[in-house]
């Protein structure tokens, strides 16, 4: 009986997961996988194929477009550490209570539900050289002549990257402020009755019992940077002079510009790699995730 | 009695038969770009009156953005649920051309290539046959703002009629006024063809051609612009958008487009529409112009390429054509269509003028698109050269220099 009952709480527990299994297989596995076999052939599209074996990472290790964009990848990274930085202060902030702080929670998630889209479109505007900074700028004389934000080489991926930076926040704010509000508050208080600064509080209590939601939000963030693709696509469509090119809108320049479609699935295959390669080095030095955290 | 029922069964399976030839109906699925919600009421028309002339044949209309098209295209193809008759710029065409995605019309009737001027019907050929049916065109020309000219000293009444004087109004416009004469939609190979520079010395397009003096000249031409200051780099990226945007808010002085884009301002910012005159565009030395093309295509993947010729055929005809040109200022590259006494007799508001200038223009029109293999990829080199030259990166020597060396290795291939 008991047996039984087990068994159908285990059939139960298969047939609740089959739907989302399901939906995983056809829309991510499959896509995936059937990728990674396209990566060894030369598709046109109209379903003709040819095995050309490992033609197409030979190349793409030759590739000096590529790997310009992959740098650029990589540079995006920055953003990491800063969009981690200032979440966790936003967070630190907003969990005070105070009056209306609910408002300034909300005001920096909206960002975070607005279409990519709209952002990239009006930050454009606001950092054109007749936009709103270079205007302000300009007129109360701290600018003799407007900054190029999206058309200079030297600073377009800066300026991109501000702008995600800008939009992720919230995201990873909400984060830690989950993360805060789990923190046992009797911790803090006796730290603070043993003598300890708020700082000391922040930095030996805090941010350590932070730390899985730190690991889960500098993967997300790393893996969003290595893949990025709207705000560059729409901002500065990887110019001037591919200075902010990346790797994913060069790997859909190469499939839907240049119809190579089984040489971008075989770049798409070496950017998941460098991608997985940086989840791996983020679990080894914040690893432990919540190891460290009191039971 | 067996007599009987073979009769019967005879009746059922013929009755059966005609039944399903009423249900039959071919579903011609059709792709146009940015063209809805303005001309839904032309279409509409369209649709209807080629569905009641051809019952069993249902027309399906789409409009997708144009930065999108492309891509949608492609994966429909590839997932082998395309649709059957798809409008596409020249640009876009020719790779899907090249790649053999693209069924070719002249196959299905020789006699279409009658109906339309052969300089633009040519614009589809590749290895000796014909994959585009051509559609609406249009020749740029200059509109500009007569209030911006007289408050920089220039007479509305003169118009530039070189590109030497556009660079001098444009100097004068940004002096006395400190807003931008005007703003280059620049594609380089349009520039050499214009001043008769030839792309390839063959037929078979193989040996570049381009790699000289002049066409150095050329490119010092458009980064002198830069370097005097009459535009900047960031007005040259912004293209046609930035440039129809600041002639709407009046912060432009002359506007080089097709005229079609005279409904946009006239919508948008009356004011400025009231104010605008339009001249024809100065010729370079070739005497060509650049006659812009949109297509209209049926993709190999259509499972109905007959019916969707057909449509495309009745689309792009005399009749649809002089129908779509009397709502929008577009001109027809079917023959008999150009030739209406519509396209001569215009009234004197700026849209009349621009048609009878655009149409006028016709004679020196040419499809400029790049038909050589590998063509977006071609395109692509001459861009990021030029690109480089105007950040100074290198000079107009190297970046002509580079662009035919560029080009040199992707035609080996």
């Amino acid at each position: 009986m008991v047996k039984n009952i087990k068994a159908n709480r285990v059939i139960m527990a298969y047939l609740f997961l089959i739907p989302a299994l399901v939906f995983l297989l056809v829309f991510r596995f499959y896509p995936i996988i059937a990728g990674m076999f396209l990566g060894f052939f030369s598709y046109d599209f109209l379903g003709n194929s040819t095995y050309i074996g490992l033609a197409n990472f030979q190349e793409a290790f030759t590739d000096r477009k590529f790997w310009l964009a992959m740098q650029h990848s990589v540079t995006y990274l920055l953003v990491v550490p800063f969009i981690q930085l200032l979440s966790i202060l936003l967070a630190i902030m907003v969990n005070r209570k105070m009056r209306g702080g609910h408002i300034f929670r909300l005001a920096y998630y909206i960002p975070v539900v607005t279409s990519m889209v709209a952002v990239a479109i009006t930050w454009k505007w606001v950092l054109k050289s007749n936009g709103i900074i270079n205007s302000i700028l300009t007129n109360v004389g701290l600018l003799a002549t407007p900054i190029a934000f999206l058309t200079s080489p030297e600073l377009a991926l800066y300026s991109v990257m501000f702008v995600t930076l800008w939009k992720g926040l919230g995201f990873y704010m909400v984060i830690y402020l989950a993360g805060l509000q789990a923190v046992p508050a009797g911790l803090e208080e006796v730290a603070r009755l043993d003598g300890a600064k708020t700082w000391q509080v922040w930095l030996y209590i805090t941010i350590p019992l932070l730390r899985p939601s730190i690991l889960l939000c500098t993967v997300l963030s790393a893996m969003s940077a290595l893949k990025v693709f709207d705000e560059i696509f729409i901002m500065t469509g990887g110019g001037p002079i591919n200075s902010s090119l990346v790797a994913s809108l060069y790997i859909y320049q190469t499939a839907f510009k240049d119809y190579r479609f089984g040489y971008a699935a075989a770049l798409g295959f070496m950017l998941a790699l460098v991608v997985g390669i940086f989840t791996i080095i983020n679990f080894k030095f914040l690893g432990k995730g919540g190891a460290n955290r009191p039971q | 009695m067996k007599l009987i029922i073979s009769f019967i069964l005879i009746l059922a399976i013929s009755g059966w038969g005609m039944a399903n030839r009423v249900e039959a109906v071919s579903e011609i699925e059709f792709w146009t770009i940015n063209l809805q919600p303005t001309f839904n009421d032309y279409f509409n028309r369209m649709i209807e009156q080629y569905e009641s002339e051809n019952t069993g044949v249902k027309i399906v209309w789409k409009d997708l953005p144009f930065a999108a098209i492309q891509q949608k295209l492609l994966s429909s193809m590839a997932g082998g649920v395309s649709p059957d008759v798809v409008n596409l710029s020249t640009e876009m065409t020719r790779p899907l051309i090249e790649k053999k995605a693209l069924v070719a019309i002249d196959q299905i009737n020789p006699n279409f290539a009658d109906t339309y001027f052969a300089g633009i019907w040519q614009a589809g050929e590749y290895h000796g046959h014909v994959y585009a049916f051509p559609w609406y065109v249009s020749t740029k020309v200059i509109m500009y703002n007569q209030e911006i000219f007289a408050a920089a000293g220039l007479d509305p009444e003169k118009p530039p009629k070189t590109m030497d004087d556009i660079k001098e109004f444009s100097r004068q416009i940004k002096d006395k006024t400190g807003i931008n004469g005007f703003i280059p939609h620049i594609r380089m190979y349009n520039e050499f063809v214009s001043h008769g520079i030839p792309l390839f010395s063959d037929e078979e397009q193989r040996e570049v051609a381009f790699n000289t003096k002049e066409a150095v000249a050329v490119v010092q031409w458009y980064l002198d612009l830069i370097n005097e200051e009459i535009i900047t780099i960031e007005d040259i990226r912004g293209g046609y958008n930035e440039a129809i945007q600041r002639y709407m808010s009046g912060n432009l002085g002359m506007l080089i487009t097709g005229p079609q884009f005279l409904s946009r301002i006239k919508t948008n910012a009356p004011a400025i529409y009231e104010n605008t005159r339009v001249a024809h565009l100065p010729l370079g030395k070739a005497r060509v112009i650049n006659a812009a093309a949109m297509n209209v295509v049926i993709p190999k993947t259509s499972k109905n390429p007959q019916e969707a010729a057909d449509f495309a055929y009745f689309i792009t005809g005399d009749y649809a054509q002089l129908e779509f040109s009397k709502i929008v200022n577009i001109l027809p590259s079917a023959i008999k269509a150009a030739q209406d006494d519509f396209f001569t007799a215009g009234d004197n508001t700026p849209e009349g003028i621009a048609r009878r200038i655009s149409a006028e223009q016709l004679q020196w029109a040419r499809d400029m698109t790049i038909t050589a293999k590998n063509s977006s990829k071609l395109i692509k080199a001459i861009d990021e050269e030029f690109e480089k030259a105007y950040y100074g990166k290198i000079t107009a020597e190297e970046a002509v220099a580079n662009m035919a060396g560029r080009w040199e290795e992707i035609l080996s291939k």
